[in-house]
């Protein structure tokens, strides 16, 4: 059940109704329909998966109990370890097992070995990257004291499995879920009114931005060796846009869906292409899965105590380990240490933690130095990306080769041209509303309301009109 | 938690309003612009095809057979019922609706093909439906869809307006009309103020000349002319594969079979045709002598006459056609009237006027 199918358009006013309309005054109840349509949401994708999420649910429940209740350090390590290596443990065989042995098989071929191997047939379960996270982030906390376990295993259950975030994220975390969960909830008009205006403009990324661009993408990266330096550059830019639209259009379906259920979810992209260093770039880009690294992973290595060398070492580990659970393939992983490597100077320089502010605050064009930081911040993170999008790393290599050496104007045949009017839109209205938590939240917001409501009503007829009918699959979906 | 119900449908109702209006009137203009196969199926559900000989069939019907040289060789009316690049289960769904707007007819020539009971995976040309699927709602579109395995409109398109046309062959070319029209507005400007900028134009001019919208095709009571030459597809065919084994599906036999009787229990004169296919796309097809000896046995069951061209001396000649397949505008003309006078004998007594 894809957000942007009519089996989700249904799905949601159901439960909505039900939720508020039947079961406003029973919040035990509320949250079991939660996680009962949370589970039927997930067994739409795999049923047979739905074991494993209930498992890993059923795991970390117990070791959150256990370690807050253990009455020494050592049990409560034990059981963070058993937890994590359990976790940790399907993951990596779901995700990595054919990965491993292929990388394997190679290396020992290299070294002029012959190998006997055999991959396994694995399915990946939809979304166990991101419950897994949810998961061990509820240990981690409660082994680093900084919330209390639950002790009920439905608010808990439907923290790790709450549908709108549990294929593709937002990662959340249990000291800003949970107590949501634990708490009634009251209907609140504008918050859900909010919740709307966000589900649509994500549908409008997903389904005119993404979708589109993804048309030429695939043409040009399945095409690449015949294809001018031009359209390879363009190719490149547009994947930008693609993913983009894609991974943050799903989040603001997924953070609308919470608002209409009267729970706020962590904000995921912060307007990411208007960054002015690669820095700011990642302060931005998929944020839940950045602060997850850097609480659990970055801060416990030492985080930027311990000199500039540290630094570095902790920085490249987060990249590295970041591009390696996006997928299990080196493209990703080179992809990781590429945006690391961007990242060194500023880590080197102390320049990091500039940029903190919104671009161009309150003005209505940045100045020429913060366009040209943007610009070379979107070029530079766009070249990253060829890596991510590319089925190897022979294929990337080759891609980015062939950009710079056949160096011909695009030929624009092969692009839909209504993409580009449609790309400035998008440009346009995300720059005008970069000050807000998503780009329409108050766009016309003090216009009538016809003016207002043309302008979703022209959202609409533009997702009529360039909509696909085979929509891609959400990229975040194979992670 | 009201004022948030109302607003929403004083939001939608409007959207509603209008896509449902949207959709009837795109629908009308789609079904009247008279292009390709809309031409006939209007014709069939306005019961405008009072014809005493009908013709059955995919493609090879379709361009092999000139209903107006049989109006004039019998003195009485004909019309072309086939369908290009569909099989006996679209073939089911033009016979079911004709037969339930039109009046019956007194002959019906099935023409037949290797491909007739090929296995339902997906559809050709499913845009051809998305006009008929609302106002009226055609149940039996939906029902005869189904049964492929990519039926290509699912459950929502029947129920929802506008959404069969998202991303659908008209969404496409309006779109390219469009563009057509703006980079020709462009063109004209850039021509004026930028006299430098050659490369600029020559994409426009390029785009914009660029034979992408599909002519309509001209029917002549439902049937289509190729005026094309020898083509290089069956080379490539052979050249990919060797060989083709078609497809024999058993269902679609007994619906062949269910077709034939409900003719023959109306008392409708059925005639089978297999009209020329150049000799080597006959070798081509691997299974060939399989499918020709079912419908040898069928039309003895039936007590059907089938007369076939498989031999005649047009399959011989690359010049009548323009791929493995199908007849040229010249050598349909050229079948037509040997056709005519062939089957003479046959429906002299069923005509009555002849």
């Amino acid at each position: 059940m894809f957000f942007n199918s009519f089996e989700y358009a249904i799905f949601l006013p159901i439960i909505f109704i039900i939720y508020w309309f039947i079961l406003n005054k029973n919040l035990k109840l509320q949250n079991l329909f939660l996680l009962i349509s949370s589970y039927f949401f997930y067994s739409c994708w795999d049923w047979k998966f739905l074991f494993l999420l209930a498992f890993s649910t059923i795991l970390d429940y117990i070791s959150g109990l256990k370690i807050y209740n253990s009455n020494t350090q050592i049990k409560k390590k034990i059981w963070l370890i058993i937890s994590v290596s359990i976790n940790l443990g399907f993951l990596g065989f779901f995700k990595y097992y054919n990965f491993f042995i292929e990388s394997f098989a190679d290396l020992i071929q290299k070294l002029g070995f012959t190998a006997h191997y055999s991959t396994l047939n694995i399915i990946l379960p939809v979304g166990i990257s991101f419950y897994t996270f949810h998961g061990l982030s509820y240990v981690f906390d409660i082994y680093n004291k900084k919330i209390k376990p639950s002790n009920n295993w439905i608010e808990y259950a439907l923290f790790v499995s709450f549908f709108p975030l549990l294929v593709a994220g937002p990662i959340e975390r249990a000291t800003h879920l949970l107590p949501q969960i634990e708490k009634p909830r009251k209907f609140n008009y504008e918050l859900a009114v909010s919740g709307l205006k966000q589900i649509l403009w994500g549908l409008f990324k997903k389904i005119v931005i993404a979708d589109n661009c993804a048309k030429a993408v695939n043409l040009i990266f399945n095409s690449y060796e015949s294809q001018s330096g031009g359209t390879l550059f363009l190719g490149a830019i547009l994947f930008s846009f693609q993913i983009y639209g894609d991974f943050s259009g799903y989040s603001d379906i997924a953070l609308g869906s919470g608002k209409l259920l009267g729970i706020k979810l962590i904000k995921n992209f912060n307007y990411p292409y208007f960054s002015r260093s690669i820095a700011e770039f990642w302060r931005r880009w998929h944020i839940s899965l950045s602060s997850w690294f850097k609480d659990y992973l970055y801060i416990p290595l030492g985080g930027s105590k311990g000199g500039t060398i540290k630094r570095i070492r902790n920085t490249f580990i987060i990249f590295l380990v970041s591009g390696f659970w996006h997928g299990a393939n080196w493209t990703f992983i080179l992809w990781g240490g590429l945006n690391a490597l961007f990242i060194l100077p500023s880590i080197i320089f102390k320049t990091n933690r500039n940029n903190m502010d919104i671009v161009a605050k309150g003005k209505i064009l940045p100045n020429f130095k913060e366009f040209f930081q943007i610009v070379y911040t979107f070029l530079l993170a766009s070249f990253a990306w060829i890596f991510f999008r590319s089925e190897s790393l022979s294929q990337a290599f080759s891609y980015i080769n062939k950009m710079f050496n056949s160096i011909h104007l695009p030929d624009l045949s092969i692009f839909n041209l209504s993409l580009f009017p449609l790309l400035l839109l998008l440009i346009i209205v995300e720059w005008k509303g970069r000050e807000n938590n998503y780009a329409i939240e108050k766009l016309f917001y003090k216009s009538k309301t016809c003016i207002r409501w043309s302008f979703y009503y022209i959202l609409i007829i533009l997702m009529l009109v360039f909509g696909q009918k085979n929509s891609q699959e959400f990229i975040y979906f194979q992670f | 938690m009201k004022k948030f119900i109302y607003r929403i449908l004083a939001f939608l109702l409007p959207i509603i309003f209008l896509a449902y209006l949207s959709d009837f009137i795109i629908s009308k203009k789609i079904r009247a612009s008279g292009a390709g196969d809309f031409s006939v199926w209007e014709d069939i559900y306005n019961g405008r095809i009072n014809s005493d000989i009908v013709i059955y069939g995919s493609s090879r019907a379709l361009n092999h057979i000139n209903p107006v040289i049989l109006e004039d060789e019998f003195h009485t009316t004909a019309y072309n019922l086939g369908m290009a690049g569909q099989h006996i289960w679209l073939q089911n769904l033009r016979h079911i609706e004709f037969l339930k707007y039109n009046k019956k007819p007194k002959v019906v020539i099935y023409s037949l093909d290797d491909l007739l009971f090929s296995d339902p995976i997906g559809i050709y040309q499913p845009d051809q439906f998305s006009p008929y699927m609302f106002w009226p709602k055609h149940k039996e579109i939906e029902e005869q869809l189904s049964v492929y395995k990519f039926p290509h409109f699912s459950y929502f398109d029947y129920k929802i307006p506008l959404l069969r046309y998202v991303d659908s062959f008209y969404s496409n070319k309006a779109l390219e009309l469009g563009r057509i029209k703006f980079l020709s507005f462009i063109q004209n400007i850039s021509q004026q103020k930028f006299e430098n900028s050659d490369s600029l134009n020559e994409e426009i001019s390029r785009i914009v000349n660029r034979e992408n919208i599909i002519k309509p095709e001209k029917r002549i009571k439902g049937y289509l002319p190729r005026d094309l030459n020898w083509n290089s597809d069956f080379d490539n065919a052979l050249f990919s594969k060797g060989h083709l084994e078609v497809s024999i599906n058993k269902k679609g036999i007994h619906l062949f079979e269910k077709i034939l009787t409900e003719l023959i229990q109306k008392n409708i004169y059925v005639l089978f045709v297999y009209t020329p296919e150049y000799i080597e796309g006959q070798k081509f097809i691997k299974n060939r002598a399989e499918v020709m000896e079912i419908y040898t046995n069928i039309s003895k069951k039936y007590n059907i006459p089938f007369i076939n061209y498989s031999n005649d001396t047009m399959s011989y000649q690359k010049k009548y056609f323009f791929n493995s397949l199908h007849l040229n505008a010249n050598g349909a003309e050229k079948f037509s009237k040997k056709f005519a006078l062939d089957i003479k004998p046959i429906l002299y007594r069923i005509i009555d006027k002849f």
